[in-house]
């Protein structure tokens, strides 16, 4: 009887030791978790580039990647601690932070980027009217963008959700009418016959916010240095692809490498989806998007009762800024 | 007389153990949540409100509480109902003929150990619409039903088959009136374990995507939106419903087979 407590303690303790290991995994390197969206490196090219050129490395930083279905999935393991920094859209972003989670945009990443690409009878914005559309879920940016669209055109456009890999599949397959993603899904299924780009977002809301790096609040307060390594990571990956051709046609490669899309099609879809440098937040935009949010009851009314205070809470440029300044 | 009033004042004290343990669970998580203040963890009330909410408005999209309820319970009944049409006549024939199981099963028994989870992305492309969600049901609830049902039908007491057979009773007669009748309790065991897990399927099922309907869609909603007391919710209803249906099986074996007397140690 006494071995097996003795043996349930050892089992016990080894548990409890191995869920308390802190997150660093040597003397001099520093880990974090980093996640992203499943080929999505059209949005977020900088974290292809920062893991292709090992930037987090040369920074001092150990990374565990974690690849993500959509950004609230992301959300949910940066809520509970598991993410340390991410890039995914501003619209689950401030659906998290609107709910409490302490959650920090330090820099944006793209703006525009996606599409909805319908079938073939589908000619015009009104012919949506009672179209199945899908969507990568209620937390999206894209499926904000949907409801953005019926609002502005007096339509009813039914949402479906899914996973964006899945969507060609059900366009095809004739199961929905179309589909809103996020580059290059559209103008891969666009290329492969399976509907036309009836919409850009630019044509839906021009120059809008759509990805952000972010990170805890928490992170920010206890761990000051990281975030600015991270930071400096992210923004030497900007400048590599801005430096020349020859680079910026390397970085279409890994993004073909990536997504399994062929180069025409990153070629066309990298056009849609600007870049701004510096990557400051749309904060025009963002607040746009947060008064969609609590239209469409996505966070619950009372919660925002001063934008500028919830985008203030929300962006925190501080250590964009000062790469910007040391960098002069 | 004396037996009924025993067999009353004894569902009356169950009733009463169970109202205590759950009140006992509502209270320690209160208790835990008020202590932990944390954002993922609601009171009893918040949740209570969210359900009230949820029934009164509907979800996010104006989707019903009832609704979702209504949605998930046909796809489970489908998936159900279609393991049993199949998984009871096979788990027969393949009792009272092993050989037809032995020269299968490199077929049917990799097949048990496939997860319904990881048929996901072949149904997605296969199938349309409502069968997605019946086929992973089904695999959920066939393999208990059908087991269930064969060793129920290899266990049959051979003199019970022996004794007919002696007095020259055909084939045909002894299956229908032996081995039937004696595998039956079994069979509706399988059925309330295949019930069981086509709940489990539910959520693996509505992770499919392409419906705005269901518990399982609803909690995965709510959890893009990261609304916890929401999303108890979904879990609560299921758990209930669940609770509910095996009751309802608990009630109909007991009735049905009074012959077969329970082994109680008191």
């Amino acid at each position: 009887m006494k071995k097996r407590w003795l043996l349930f303690t050892v089992v016990l303790s080894f548990v409890f030791v191995m869920g308390f290991q802190p997150t660093v995994g040597s003397a001099e390197m520093k880990k974090i978790h980093f996640g992203y969206l499943v080929a999505d490196q059209i949005h977020n090219f900088a974290s292809m580039i920062i893991k292709e050129k090992k930037l987090f490395k040369a920074e001092g930083l150990e990374v565990e990647w974690g690849e993500y279905l959509a950004g609230a999935y992301v959300m949910q393991h940066l809520a509970a601690g598991e993410v340390d920094f991410a890039t995914c859209g501003v619209i689950p972003t401030m659906i998290t932070r609107g709910r409490g989670v302490d959650v920090v945009v330090i820099a944006g990443s793209n703006t525009e980027g996606s599409s909805i690409i319908v079938k073939e009878s589908i000619k015009t914005v009104k012919d949506l009217d009672g179209a199945k559309i899908g969507t990568p879920g209620i937390g999206s940016i894209q499926d904000a963008m949907v409801d953005i669209v019926a609002r502005k055109h007096n339509i009813k456009i039914i949402h479906k959700h899914m996973s964006v890999p899945d969507m060609p599949i059900y366009l095809k397959k004739g199961e929905i009418d179309g589909f809103i993603a996020w580059s290059p899904h559209n103008t891969k299924a666009a290329a492969l016959g399976y509907g036309h780009i009836l919409l850009t977002s630019h044509d839906i809301l021009p120059g809008h916010q759509c990805c952000v790096l972010v990170t805890r609040g928490e992170l920010i307060r206890k761990e000051p240095e990281t975030v600015k390594k991270v930071m400096r990571a992210y923004m030497k990956a900007f400048q590599y692809e801005m430096a020349s051709k020859k680079n910026h046609d390397e970085t279409l490669e890994m993004v073909v490498k990536y997504t399994n899309a062929p180069k025409e099609v990153v070629v066309k879809a990298w056009a849609l989806t600007p870049h701004p440098y510096p990557p400051y937040l749309n904060i025009e935009s963002a607040k746009f998007q947060a008064e969609g949010l609590l239209k469409g009851g996505k966070i619950k009314r009372g919660v925002i009762t001063n934008m500028d205070k919830f985008i203030a809470q929300l962006y925190h440029p501080y250590f964009l800024l000062d790469y910007l300044r040391n960098m002069k | 007389m004396a037996n009924d009033k025993n067999a009353g004042s004894g569902k009356l004290g169950t009733f009463g153990y169970n109202a205590l343990a759950l009140s006992i669970f509502i209270l320690l998580w209160t208790i835990v949540s008020w202590i932990s203040e944390s954002l993922f963890l609601p009171t009893p009330w918040t949740v209570l409100k969210s359900f009230l909410d949820l029934c009164t408005y509907g979800d996010v999209e104006g989707i019903s509480l009832g609704m979702h309820i209504f949605k998930s319970t046909l796809r489970i009944f489908a998936g159900f109902v279609a393991a049993c049409i199949l998984g009871i006549p096979l788990g027969i024939l393949m009792g009272l003929y092993p050989r037809v199981y032995d020269s299968t099963k490199s077929v049917i028994e990799p097949i048990r150990f496939i997860p319904p989870v990881a048929w996901i992305p072949l149904v997605i492309v296969l199938l349309v619409g409502f069968s997605r969600y019946a086929f992973i049901i089904w695999l959920g609830a066939f393999f208990p039903i059908f087991i269930g049902t064969l060793l129920s039908v290899r266990s049959v007491n051979p003199t019970h088959i022996d004794v007919p057979r002696s007095f020259g009773a055909k084939r045909l007669y002894i299956i229908r009136k032996i081995v039937i009748p004696s595998t039956l309790p079994d069979i509706f065991t399988g059925m309330r374990v295949g019930m069981g897990i086509g709940w489990d399927c539910i959520m693996a099922a509505e992770m499919i995507g392409g419906e705005n309907e269901g518990l399982g869609v609803m909690i995965l909603k709510y959890a893009e939106l990261i609304r916890i007391e929401d999303i108890m919710v979904g879990m609560i209803v299921i758990g209930a419903i669940g609770f509910f249906i095996n009751e309802i099986f608990i009630f109909v074996e007991r009735r049905v087979f009074k012959w077969k007397e329970a082994i109680v140690i008191s």
